[in-house]
């Protein structure tokens, strides 16, 4: 396997970084290299620096910036990924909205899980919801879970779920939010009811305009797979789509920083989180 | 024993963070990069930092935002801040200055000449 | 065009996102007319991401308008729209040269500046003129950035200018910068121009030995590896990559026995003094290019029980380029006792 040096690692780091907002830090230099190794093998380039040097000057569409982004993210959805930022949502981020909103007498709540997948999402959602503010049956609480495959839209309508999707789910949450049924888990009916499924293709400009007023965005692990401009016009639209003082969360890895300036950045703890001012 | 102080470099040239980050690490001083004010906000924010040395003319976020958005937070209200640019007008350094840098260099600078700076911001401080 | 007169008006709409899809929507529109009020609006506009969205719109315009109104950008006292003014010119590509080539002869040395920084990432061939111009300009910063991104897009044919300059040394970045460029299209020539400007590696700050040695770990000869071999002990740790690096470059393309002489005290050193973790790693994958010595195979199965999860992951690997009667089983034996997912998946491949 062609052997990438320590500043060829940090180089690729960094570009990474820069056109997919994905961080790569020493954690996981094996699994960068294999995965750079993929990419030289498909290209039948032999040296590193060749690679580096096309990925920077070669690739004016972005598309083998695409390819390796393919290989090294995981579309693997399970409940509960990526369970620090969720922690920053439930701790931090969703108790100071709500008490903006308990100050202004407002009653309302809308969270929008774009690119929601097969659901375990906009339910791991709901659960942290009912859990965090047991006072959301009482409100005006939505989860509008979209996503692009119809297919997918009927998996979050059914909310059934396997053994791999819920292995993350704790206890307590496991106990109060799903019901077992033979070797599935169903959502449990109060649960489920915070969530609508939508059909939504995110490049799809005037149909992304019809999504405002939200308080919160998820779209976490989607966009690495958008080109730059495309990109750039969802996001725009997230932050038109987001009422002030909502936040947005893409993946704990994906920085949202080098999309746009638009949002603010705070930090809660050790969690650094984007706002819209 | 003195722990070294870290120096967070921000610029979007590779070139100058490399070059920058061996002056200051043969200074004795321990380096963190960022390519641009959006990245240099988020290194700020996870590490500890003794001081910054920001470049203006970057995409994404330029200079002037990024030391506005560092002021605003009252936890670096007093970290120094030092612009290294190749802007060289008087008009340049007032905004500098209004934002909230404490000296204002311009580029190329000597190596001497930026560790005195950064010496005497620190013993300043 | 009613169609544009409409988003107009709702350019200047009190409501933000309303002008942020005005904006979006002129864009697709991608008529020369919505240029103007673009520009208009920009320099009233509060909102970021309005600004954000009128720099896209700008980009979709298909037309030397946006060019124009681009360049006449370049002079804001804004360095957000001067630099987002750099981003549509980029992305017009060729088709902006000849503005650009206007500024680069009539404008300040801030706007040359800008002007190399529109021509990154577009093929060179057409922009020579400009490089050329900015090679022998009078302000260090356009020359350095010239410099630089020649480099970087692997010009070749501006090797024999970048010799020059660095032997010129007017500056101690320039000359830096021009290492650096060299290490990415130099030839021979160019090794023996860096050879004569810094016959002695040892002495040279920091800053100029990484460059250095990037320009050897790609140029360099057999006759370098020592020398430069030679500096692991001498120099600081936090320059060990760089020489590392150099090494193992310089040893691909010039593999030689005798290097391990050269290198292996040096290098078990760096693996064992407790550094910051991916040198060591990178010192116990150099030692991978002699794991046909019985020592050096000795020394890094003692590895694959470092507590440096990095140590052990470059052990596998470095043990898996020489492979050795019985390393299956002693690999297989390591992974019962590995936690580390990384180490895990090199072991097993």
């Amino acid at each position: 396997m062609p052997d990438l040096s320590v500043e060829q690692f940090q180089s690729l780091s960094q570009q990474i970084y820069q056109k997919l907002g994905l961080h790569f830090d020493e954690k996981k230099i094996y699994f960068l290299k294999t995965r750079v190794a993929k990419r030289m093998a498909a290209l039948g380039i032999g040296d590193a620096r060749e690679y580096l040097f096309m990925l920077n000057y070669a690739d004016p569409k972005g598309l083998e910036m695409q390819a390796l982004a393919n290989l090294v993210t995981t579309n693997e959805t399970y409940m509960f990924r990526e369970y620090d930022q969720l922690q920053a949502f439930a701790n931090h981020c969703l108790p100071e909205v709500l008490s903006a909103k308990q100050a202004r007498g407002e009653r309302s709540l809308r969270i929008w899980s774009a690119g929601c997948s097969s659901g375990e999402e906009p339910y791991t959602l709901a659960m942290i919801l009912q859990d965090v503010f047991p006072q959301a049956q009482s409100w005006d609480c939505e989860i509008v879970a979209t996503d692009i495959d119809e297919n997918m839209l009927g998996r979050v309508n059914a909310a059934r779920y396997g053994d791999r999707s819920v292995a993350d789910v704790p206890d307590e949450y496991r106990q109060k939010y799903l019901i077992e049924d033979g070797d599935e888990w169903v959502v449990r009916r109060r649960t489920a009811a915070l969530v609508q499924a939508r059909h939504l293709n995110l490049h799809d400009r005037m149909a992304m305009r019809s999504m405002r007023g939200f308080d919160f965005v998820f779209c976490r692990n989607v966009l690495i797979y958008f080109d730059d401009a495309s990109r750039k016009a969802v996001v725009d639209h997230f932050y038109s789509a987001l009422n002030p003082g909502g936040y947005v969360f893409l993946g704990h890895s994906e920085s949202i920083g080098r999309v746009t300036t638009a949002f603010k950045l705070k930090r809660f703890e050790t969690h650094l989180v984007y706002v819209k001012e | 024993m003195d722990t070294k102080k870290t120096i967070l470099i921000v610029d979007d040239s590779e070139f100058i963070r490399s070059y920058h980050s061996y002056i200051l690490q043969q200074a004795q001083f321990q380096v963190i990069t960022a390519v641009d004010g959006s990245d240099g906000l988020e290194k700020l924010y996870t590490n500890i930092c003794d001081l910054i040395l920001t470049d203006i003319n970057m995409g994404n976020m330029h200079g002037y935002e990024f030391i506005r958005r560092v002021r605003a937070d009252r936890k670096y209200s007093s970290l120094p801040i030092i612009i290294v640019s190749t802007e060289s007008e008087g008009k340049d350094k007032a905004k500098g200055f209004e934002a909230g840098a404490n000296l204002y260099i311009v580029k190329p600078s000597s190596p001497e000449m930026m560790i005195e700076n950064i010496r005497m911001i620190m013993i300043a401080d | 065009m009613s169609s544009l007169k409409e988003h107009l008006e709702k350019l200047h709409s009190p409501e933000e996102a309303e002008r942020l899809y005005a904006a979006e929507d002129i864009g697709y529109l991608n008529t020369p007319e919505g240029v103007p009020p673009l520009l208009e609006r920009l320099g009233k506009e509060p909102s970021r991401a309005v600004r954000d969205a009128i720099f896209q719109a700008l980009i979709r315009i298909d037309a030397d308008a946006s060019i124009e109104g681009s360049i006449q950008l370049l002079e804001s006292e804004d360095p957000q729209i001067r630099n987002q003014a750099v981003d549509v010119l980029r992305r017009k590509g060729a088709r902006s040269l000849p503005f650009l080539n206007t500024v680069m002869r009539d404008g300040d040395k801030d706007l040359r500046k800008l002007v190399l920084d529109a021509l990154s990432g577009v093929p060179a061939g057409d922009a020579d003129p400009i490089y050329e111009a900015a090679l022998c300009d009078r302000d260090p910063n356009v020359v350095i950035t010239a410099v630089e991104d020649l480099g970087r897009a692997r010009v070749a044919r501006f090797r024999r200018q970048i010799e020059d300059l660095l032997l010129a040394g007017l500056h101690p970045m320039l000359v830096g910068a021009c290492l650096e460029a060299l290490a990415d299209i130099g030839d021979q020539l160019s090794l023996a121009t860096i050879r004569r400007r810094f016959p002695e590696l040892a002495t040279l700050p920091d800053f100029f030995l990484v460059s250095c040695l990037k320009a050897l770990g790609a140029l360099g000869t057999a006759g370098e590896f020592a020398e430069v071999a030679g500096l692991l002990e001498v120099r600081g740790s936090h320059l060990r990559p760089a020489i590392l690096g150099a090494l193992v470059a310089i040893h691909e393309r010039h593999p030689a026995e005798s290097h391990s002489e050269d290198l292996l005290p040096a290098l078990r050193a760096v693996v064992e003094d407790g550094g910051p973790p991916l040198c060591r790693y990178q010192a116990v994958r150099a030692l991978g290019f002699v794991s046909s010595r019985d020592d050096v195979y000795a020394y890094l199965v003692s590895c694959l029980s470092s507590p440096e999860r990095l140590v052990r992951l470059g052990a596998v690997e470095s043990l898996r380029d020489a492979p050795r009667l019985g390393l299956q089983d002693l690999l297989a034996s390591r992974a019962a006792k590995e936690t580390d997912e990384e180490v895990l998946q090199a072991l097993g491949r």
